[in-house]
């Protein structure tokens, strides 16, 4: 019997309420298996294909964002084990360069024909340069990789400019340029050789690409802020430039005279960068092509008075005393056969007679039972056997019967070396040692010692 | 004849068959395929009238020491030589085309939808995050789940949705595993660990190019069976129109109501219409209170249709020979055939063009009590994966 042929109102009822039953069950949606089957049914038809694109598309997007991750890690690692090789390394990288500077010292003093002075006076200028490249690219690994921490106090902005423009002024004569100054007697909370540095390169960088006119440094107060403005009126820059001036090795257009002095690294902006990241300042610039550039260095204005300063200006090169240095006795701390080499010619050159010891051991033997008293001892940190240049003075000091004045030359100017030698009371000399220099203090610590 | 009970297909997956259990042949076959170490895993389908679940474990334990297995009993076996009922076929996965993992996934009937989403994702993440499936490549393969399930577990519906929540888009297929026809108890067997209401999952890694899919066939008459009083939780149906569901089934398929057997079911199967679309809701036996039992599920209200299943021979060969052309040539077909087809096919002495397609394409498998595909749970389909045949090597001489 077919269903239509059913005609018992009683089994017709039954059936309709059966079906009844099921349409109003449909729509509640209870999740019993048949429901679980119907809609398994229609996951197959429509809901199934925006499910897998909302999921191939969810799964894309994972995948991006992994190999995102990853290739971020990568670089980051990359970067890290780059900058943090360079800080290291920055010792070995000094070190033989410090020897060719000695080196071409000597080599100048030996020249007896004009021509031969000028060339070995040339390879002098390049090294100079090269010694120049090498500190700003350490340096700059050096706050990449954390290695430099500010010292924050609060510092007075007239003073650091006065003792930056007597070094700049020389060079903005040279190109007919004024240069001037109006800034208040703020303070700023900052390092004082960072901003000291950041200022120096924006100045020197202003009058590099400024060939008529001037450089004007001011101050802005804003707020409980102070920005610092060196202001041009040099070529300007582009405005698709303006970011970029702030990478490495890039730089303006020079003139030509600009080009052959052996300036513009295109590392200026680059340290500027990092140094005021490393303070938390902000630097700026605006600048209109052909007419000038404004670049900004802005700071929390520090509310107090600074504290007295300790004198680092101390630090600044002596005055270049004419002494006599013939016959003095001079104790070498030095491991490096090439610096030793050098040191040997040049103090062979000044007339000293001198002694080198590799280790403690080497420079308590070269005292000779305290027969062979030096004037003075020039100490590199790192010597033979893992002694320390500061380690073996304060042995000597020791046993010393008066008080020798001492130089310690390194290429480490971590904190703790510098206070080291600052608690032995000797003269921290960075690396690499200029000829001239090593020799003005030499003199001057010799002859303010008698 | 027993040098033919080793049968390698072209990309390695060896079919091995035994008739009896104490077959030397047949285990030291496996006992061999075990030592060399060269297959991820065995697939086995058996028929535990001849070979018991606990027999055959140990046999495994015996011979075919370190190969994973996952195994299951059947309605019958299909594929491999000699062909007949009651044998045990063992499919081996060679470990340089298949990686795969299984696992099993216990107490279905109440573990519920959320926890087995849950297990699947965890082991399916380990997948996925295997760095190097396959032992010196970077081929990863392309995913593929298997899932063999206690086809009297009556929660094959629930399970599969689940398996397909948490599988997304890993393609899914599967059949249930049967008892012979005595509709009392199926066995699953994982690694020496056996029992039933358990489904076991095998996740598989395949760098042999594979398309799965899905053939069925019946027209649909116009003779409707309204669902009025069931049981959807035990699958049972009391009443059609308002009638005792088994004799209101013989007279609407024209039988008469003492003589109902599988065959019947098979000859005259019910569908039901969902989304345009015909799906078959087979019926499992008859119950002495002239009820019915169902292989899959069933409610209230619901309209049956009686369809007639014909034309099953070309259908299916329509089928394998769509899927063979799409993937480049058919290798070798795992495939999940609905007992109720192969009585069908019996009846209407269709069984040897049947079993010639299967041979043709080299159908390895079983007949179930129901059968997987994506998130469905299917009554009288074959479902299956079928997987490319290589591009031909020149020959190296041996």
């Amino acid at each position: 019997m077919s269903l239509y042929d059913i005609d018992d109102p009683v089994r017709l009822k039954k059936i309709n309420a059966a079906l009844v039953n099921r349409v109003e069950q449909a729509v509640d949606q209870q999740r019993n298996a048949f429901s679980l089957f119907e809609t398994a049914i229609s996951l197959e038809g429509q809901i199934r294909k925006r499910t897998d694109e909302l999921t191939s598309a969810l799964r894309r997007l994972e995948e991006i964002n992994v190999e995102l991750a990853r290739q971020k890690d990568i670089s980051e690692r990359a970067n890290r084990s780059k900058t943090q090789f360079l800080a290291a390394a920055s010792h070995d990288i000094l070190q033989p360069l410090n020897a060719a500077q000695l080196t071409i010292s000597s080599l100048y003093d030996l020249q007896q024909s004009d021509k031969a002075t000028a060339m070995v006076a040339q390879v002098e200028r390049s090294l100079d340069t090269m010694n120049e490249l090498l500190r700003t690219l350490l340096d700059i690994s050096r706050l990449d990789a954390g290695v430099t921490m500010p010292r924050f106090t609060s510092v007075p902005i007239p003073p650091i400019l006065d003792s930056l423009l007597s070094d700049l002024r020389p060079m903005a004569e040279k190109k007919g340029l004024r240069l001037r100054v109006a800034v208040t007697n703020d303070c700023v909370y900052t390092d004082r050789l960072m901003l000291r540095r950041a200022l120096q390169n924006l100045i020197s960088n202003a009058i590099h690409y400024t060939d008529k006119g001037g450089v004007l440094i001011g101050t802005r107060r804003q707020g409980d802020r102070i920005s610092i403005e060196v202001i041009d009126t040099g070529r300007g820059i582009p405005e698709d430039q303006q970011e970029k001036i702030f990478e490495e090795f890039h730089r303006g257009p020079l003139s030509e005279g600009a080009a052959d002095q052996g300036t513009g690294l295109g590392l200026g902006l680059a340290i500027v960068n990092r140094l005021v990241t490393a303070l938390n300042h902000e630097v700026s610039v605006q600048s209109s092509p052909g007419k000038g550039s404004v670049f900004r260095i802005s700071a929390l204005r520090a509310l107090s008075p600074p504290a007295l300063q300790n004198p680092e200006t101390q630090q600044s090169a002596p005055p270049a005393a004419k002494g006599n240095l013939s016959g003095r006795r001079i104790l070498v701390l030095e491991n490096d056969p090439a610096v030793v080499e050098a040191m040997e010619g040049l103090l062979a050159n000044w007339g000293c007679e001198f002694k080198v010891g590799r280790s403690t051991r080497d420079a308590l033997e070269a005292l000779e039972s305290l027969r062979w008293i030096p004037d003075l001892i020039i100490a590199d940190h790192h010597l033979d056997h893992g002694n320390l240049g500061t380690e073996t003075l304060a042995q000597l000091f020791t046993i010393l019967p008066t008080k020798v004045p001492a130089i310690l030359a390194t290429a480490d100017a971590s904190e703790t070396v510098v206070g080291e030698a600052k608690r032995l009371g000797v003269e921290h000399m960075p690396k690499p040692v200029k000829p001239a220099q090593l020799r003005a203090l030499a003199t001057h610590m010799i002859n303010g010692g008698e | 004849m027993d040098a033919n009970a080793w049968t390698q297909y072209g990309c390695g997956v060896v079919a091995l068959t035994a008739r009896q259990p104490d077959d030397a042949r047949f285990w030291a076959d496996l006992e061999a395929a075990a030592h060399s170490s060269a297959y991820s895993l065995g697939l086995i389908f058996f028929s535990q009238d001849s070979f018991p679940a606990d027999l055959l474990r140990s046999k495994m334990a015996e011979y075919a020491v370190g190969l994973p297995y996952a195994a299951c009993s059947t309605a019958d076996e299909i594929g491999g030589v000699d062909e007949g009922a009651g044998r045990c076929l063992a499919i081996l996965f060679p470990r340089d085309q298949f990686a795969i993992t299984p696992f099993r996934i216990d107490g279905i009937r109440s573990i519920g939808f959320d926890r087995i989403v849950a297990q699947v994702k965890r082991e399916r993440q380990a997948l996925e995050h295997d760095p190097a499936p396959f032992a010196g490549t970077e081929d990863r393969g392309d995913t593929f789940a298997l899932c063999l399930i206690d086809g009297l577990s009556v929660v094959e519906e629930m399970v599969t949705a689940a398996l397909h929540w948490a599988l997304e888009d890993i393609p899914l297929l599967g059949g249930s595993a049967g008892d012979s026809m005595h509709f009392s108890k199926t066995s699953l067997i994982l690694n020496g660990a056996a029992g039933d209401d358990c489904a076991i999952v095998l996740l598989c890694r395949s760098r042999i190019p594979f398309k799965i899919f899905k053939t069925d066939n019946f027209i649909p008459t116009d003779r409707k069976l309204v669902v009025t009083r069931s049981d959807p939780a035990s699958r049972i149906i009391y009443e059609f129109n308002a009638a005792e569901a088994a004799s209101e089934y013989a007279l609407a398929v024209g039988l008469d109501p003492s003589s109902l057997s599988p065959l019947s079911f098979a000859s005259h199967p019910l569908v039901v219409r969902v989304g345009g679309e015909y799906y078959c809701r087979s019926v499992q036996k008859v119950n002495p209170d002239g009820s019915l039992s169902f292989f899959c599920a069933i409610d209230d209200g619901i309209v049956l249709t009686v369809a007639e299943p014909t034309g099953m021979s070309r259908s299916t060969r329509e089928a394998f020979e769509s899927v063979d052309a799409e993937i480049g040539g058919i290798d070798f077909v795992l495939g999940f055939d609905c007992a109720l087809r192969r009585i069908d096919a019996q009846n209407r002495q269709a069984t040897q063009r049947i079993n010639a397609i299967y041979d043709a394409y080299n159908v390895l498998g079983f007949n179930t009590y129901g059968e997987q595909y994506l998130s469905m749970h299917l009554n009288h389909t074959f479902t299956g994966i079928a997987f490319a045949k290589l591009s031909t090597e020149p020959e190296t001489p041996s």
